[in-house]
């Protein structure tokens, strides 16, 4: 196939500063200490109990991340997309974006301010007030989109045959947002099991995550190896589930 | 439905509480977050003599100008001149950057640098913000592809070569989608931290590296007492809204021109 020079400068930059390095990472994950084909680095993150203890930890505080964002993102996305309108729809949905324009660092030395305001220290429970003020809007935006999308004719004639509001809510609404909610989960779930700031700035001596795993195994430990293997698989995964997602709800997410 | 109403409105509310309580924390003349001792703006005094946080705004300013210029120049062409076959492998291309966790891109920039004995400093860190700046560029420049395209072939059947054309007919028409895109990948530079983080070796601060940094080692020196870093923060996050609201802004007015058109 023919690839015209317009759009050389793009991939060749792509692929040597974004594809090559994972290639390297591919590489060094399989690297004994002293050089050798291994798969060493894999199976420590398996047999090694502290290493399997950071994963299991991390899948634990994601997983409680994502149902509490959930559940406080749910009823909210069905006022801002069923009920507030005009004006009204507009400022709350531009509230609801201007957080993602603010930094994850400024906003955990914000939450930082409320904790200590309330007399919490650094800890498990600042963390996941952290995660979830953090992952609020992304859970939100997905379960907004196809909340607008469900048509009034099928809330009226789910009215008209006789549903009351739990009814509706239980057979209508949720089944046809499902979609929504699967890609907000997902896309919740896989942010915030490799989240590094909130954890190491809000966690305190609870705060060693996935993330801070990788920062330690790199940057003060040495540990490439094992660090290489853990990053391959943190992003393999994310890949599958991304593909998954699109491939599910492309329509919905826009991807 | 009232309650529903209240609900939205205080889930929304919890979103700025804490940014303003940090904003209030900044002018507290205290040295420690959850005790008010009076009103002061020693923290922003010190701030204006803090060669550290002015070195680092530097470092921060050159790296999203430049990584914000180089990422348009290579994304523009892509954009706006590709055909459809070639735009299908570069939207291949640009999608993974956007989606892999930026903590796993980091550590493979890294080994990839640290392999190629390639010292870590300024051109680390602007190579790293852009290759997912590119991504981002792109995405930003693709709405107004479609007008340069065509109004480019036009031009050709007028007698107009290739460069004449998108040179006079492209860059002109996309300008908007240009002015975006730069803006767009100047805020994803200049608030990035972890890229940064892996890619920048010893000695080489942005103004995110350094609140980390203090924010790590509360209260050893007056720079990080906790009013100082919600101050240092405060200002950080002053110039994100800034940008993002004249960017806002800019692209509303766009989208308001583009349906005139």
């Amino acid at each position: 196939m023919k690839i015209s020079t317009i759009i050389l400068p793009l991939i060749i930059f792509l692929a040597l500063f974004f594809y090559a390095p994972f290639i390297i990472l591919g590489y060094q994950s399989f690297q004994g200490l002293g050089g050798e084909f291994t798969l060493d680095n894999y199976l420590a993150l398996v047999r090694d109990p502290t290493y399997l203890h950071v994963i299991l930890y991390s899948i634990v505080i994601a997983v409680e991340t994502t149902v509490i964002t959930l559940l406080l993102a749910y009823p909210a996305s069905y006022y801002v997309a069923r009920i507030a309108s005009g004006q009204e729809k507009i400022i709350l949905l531009a509230l609801l974006l201007t957080p993602f324009w603010i930094d994850v660092l400024l906003r955990s030395i914000a939450i930082k301010t409320i904790i200590y305001t309330i007399g919490l220290r650094e800890g498990y429970t600042a963390m996941m007030i952290g995660m979830v003020y953090e992952y609020l809007p992304i859970m939100f935006l997905p379960i907004y989109a196809s909340m607008s999308r469900i048509s009034r004719s099928a809330i009226d004639a789910a009215r008209v045959f006789g549903a009351n509001t739990w009814d509706l809510i239980r057979r209508v609404i949720v089944p046809m947002t499902l979609p929504g909610i699967v890609a907000g989960s997902l896309l919740v779930l896989l942010m915030s099991m490799t989240e590094f700031v909130i954890p190491s700035l809000l966690g305190g001596t609870q705060g060693f995550t996935i993330g801070s795993l990788i920062y330690y195994l790199f940057l003060s430990g040495g540990l490439w190896g094992v660090g290489a293997a853990l990053t391959m698989i943190v992003t393999v995964m994310l890949m599958v589930f991304a593909f998954v997602i699109a491939k599910r709800a492309g329509d919905i997410t826009g991807w | 439905m009232k309650l529903l109403r209240y609900y939205t409105y205080a889930l929304i509310a919890m979103l700025y509480i804490p940014i303003i309580v940090m904003i209030l924390y900044s002018f507290d003349n205290s040295k420690y977050f959850g005790e008010w001792n009076g009103f002061t703006l020693r923290w922003y005094e010190q701030l204006l003599h803090d060669t550290q946080a002015w070195s680092a705004l530097k470092n921060s300013m050159v790296v999203a100008v430049l990584s914000a210029v180089i990422s348009t120049a290579i994304a523009i062409p892509a954009a706006l001149m590709a055909r459809d076959r070639e735009k299908d492998i570069v939207s291949l291309m640009i999608y993974p950057p956007v989606i892999i966790p930026e903590i796993t891109e980091a550590v493979a920039l890294m080994l990839l640098l640290i392999y190629l004995g390639f010292p870590l400093g300024l051109v680390s860190v602007l190579i790293g913000h852009t290759a997912f700046n590119i991504a981002y560029a792109y995405i930003a420049l693709s709405p107004v592809g479609g007008a340069g395209a065509r109004l480019a072939v036009a031009a050709r059947t007028l007698g107009a070569d290739r460069f004449t054309a998108f040179l006079k007919v492209t860059i002109p028409v996309s300008m908007p989608g240009i002015i975006a895109a730069l803006g767009l990948t100047f805020m994803m530079s200049f608030t990035d931290f972890i890229k940064t983080l892996f890619t920048k070796g010893p000695g080489f601060d942005t103004l995110p590296i350094l609140v980390w940094n203090r924010a790590r080692r509360p209260g050893l020196t007056p720079y990080t007492s906790q009013p100082a870093i919600a101050a240092l923060a405060t200002t950080l996050i002053l110039i994100s809204i800034t940008i993002a609201l004249a960017y806002t802004l800019y692209e509303v007015r766009r989208s308001e021109k583009q349906g005139e058109l």
